[in-house]
């Protein structure tokens, strides 16, 4: 389609083979072509080759090893995304492939099963390392494809279920070529940023192929590596993914996720209010019991203080009553006492006074009858010597002494001229 | 909302948990009780308004590398 009469444009080699590859890539860009792998090799470790084919023709496929991630072997049909290029060295026509899906039951099954037993054998499936959900999660993300029925589904549940939630959305294709990297990288933003608790990863069912995202390792082993747990649900009960083995918790679908993520709010709202009641009964029932305690306690003190008033009264009166009583009685006691002292000590003056009184007259009658003269005058007679010394022995006398001798009514003398004495 | 928020569900919940296992335990005298009753009820109603929030948040992650395949 030369335009008439311009002359063509010379390109060196290099210029050329750079015009195609810029062609190429502006024009046609990436493309799925599937087809038959044939002639795989690998050189340096590092370059895999292989040729794409069908019954007519083929084209040559280049890529590097690490990203390669399926099990690839002559003879799979296969999906290919790559770049249509030149080499800048041989300016051979190749496609760049960035990334394989396979094709066919039968080879996904074996893929599959060969994953299945790498990944197991490296403990990605291990009980041990599978984490407890938390209880009430506050923010969930959620990846998936926003297309599909399981976003829908997992939304309704969440909403029917709990309440408040933020849930983060990170939108992915769930199937194809692309989405591995997709998945892979919801998995990178959540653990980067850490805004949400948990991780739901979510498809409808589908075929082995359909689910071939769910198969690959990369997302095996994004969901292995998460910091936050995971729980994946994909399609119907019946299927199973790589990634429902390496996830927390498996759903057996997209709703069942959600159920699995969030406690049903009526169950907890009524555990709530059997918590408070609860709280409620035991509390009543204990502070009844302190009531009934207090109440009978206080009961049983009114009574005691009413009791120890009236008591306390009647001992008080009677105490009073009693004293002045016997202040009373006292004082009677007292004035009789005195009295009677009074009248025993006048008594005993008295008494005192008779005895005495007769004593004196005795003593008088006594000394009347001691007086010498009353004698004289019974017929006694005291005898006195010369020198006027009463005689009371008769040693006292001699013969021929004279004595005087006296009577009652005078005296007389007398001459010794005999002494005898009583024997 | 931003006042239910400061107190996330779990640990309100969990607290309330606590609070009934120890009325239960019975090792709880009757002056700290009356506290810890309060404190249960209003936990309680708490969680019970956080319930009945009827909507959820559903923020769509804005990724900033369009994927190669998106038409």
């Amino acid at each position: 389609m030369r335009e008439t009469g311009a002359t063509p444009k010379v390109y060196t080699v290099s210029e050329f083979v750079s015009y195609i590859r810029d062609f190429l890539r502006e024009n046609v860009g990436f493309v799925l072509i599937q087809g038959e792998a044939s002639g795989l090799h690998i050189t340096q470790d590092r370059f895999v080759w292989f040729e794409l084919k069908d019954k007519d023709t083929s084209v040559s496929c280049f890529m590097m090893k690490w990203e390669l991630k399926v099990p690839l072997e002559d003879g799979m049909e296969i999906k290919v995304l790559g770049l249509p290029q030149l080499f800048q060295k041989s300016g051979r026509f190749h496609i760049r492939v960035e990334e394989i899906e396979l094709v066919g039951a039968g080879a996904l099954q074996k893929a599959f099963e060969a994953l299945k037993k790498k990944l197991e054998k490296e403990g990605l499936f291990a009980e041990a390392r599978k984490r407890a959900l938390p209880r009430f999660p506050e923010a969930i993300g959620l990846i998936t494809s926003p297309d599909a029925a399981a976003y829908t589904d997992v939304l309704r549940i969440l909403k029917n279920r709990w309440a408040g939630l933020t849930i983060k959305f990170y939108p992915v294709a769930v199937q194809g070529i692309g989405s591995v990297k997709e998945i892979v990288r919801a998995f990178d933003y959540f653990n980067y940023s850490k805004n949400v608790e948990v991780i739901i990863l979510t498809r409808g069912g589908g075929s082995l192929e359909d689910l071939q995202s769910f198969n690959s390792e990369d997302v095996a082993r994004a969901i292995f590596s998460s910091a936050i747990p995971v729980v994946c649900g994909v399609g119907h009960e019946r299927d199973e993914s790589l990634s429902d083995y390496v996830a927390d918790l498996r759903a057996s679908t997209p709703s069942n996720a959600a159920e699995l993520v969030v406690p049903d709010k009526r169950e907890i709202m009524e555990n709530i209010v059997n918590l408070a009641r609860s709280t409620h009964d035991i509390i009543t029932s204990e502070t009844g019991k302190y009531k009934d305690d207090i109440h009978e306690m206080a009961e049983r003190m009114s009574g005691r203080v009413t009791e120890r008033v009236l008591h306390g009264e009647t001992l008080v009166t009677s105490l009073i009553n009693r004293a002045v009583g016997r202040i009373e009685h006292r004082i009677e006691a007292g004035k009789t006492l005195i009295a009677g002292r009074i009248t025993r000590l006048i008594g005993s003056f008295e008494r005192a006074l008779a005895i005495f009184g007769e004593r004196i007259t005795s003593s008088v009658r006594l000394l009347k009858n001691l007086n010498p003269q009353a004698l004289l005058e019974r017929g006694y007679a005291l005898i006195w010597n010369d020198k006027n010394e009463l005689i009371k022995s008769v040693h006292y006398v001699k013969i021929d002494e004279t004595v005087k001798a006296e009577l009652a009514d005078g005296a007389f003398f007398s001459k010794i001229t005999r002494k005898l004495k009583r024997v | 909302m931003s006042e239910d928020k400061k107190i996330p569900f779990g640990k309100a919940f969990s607290e309330l948990e606590k609070i009934v296992e120890e009325f239960e335990s019975g090792k709880i005298d009757l002056e700290e009780s009356i506290g810890k009753f309060e404190k249960a009820l209003s936990l309680a109603q708490n969680l019970q308004k956080r319930l009945k929030e009827v909507e959820n948040k559903v923020e769509t992650i804005k990724t900033k590398f369009k994927d190669v395949l998106e038409e």
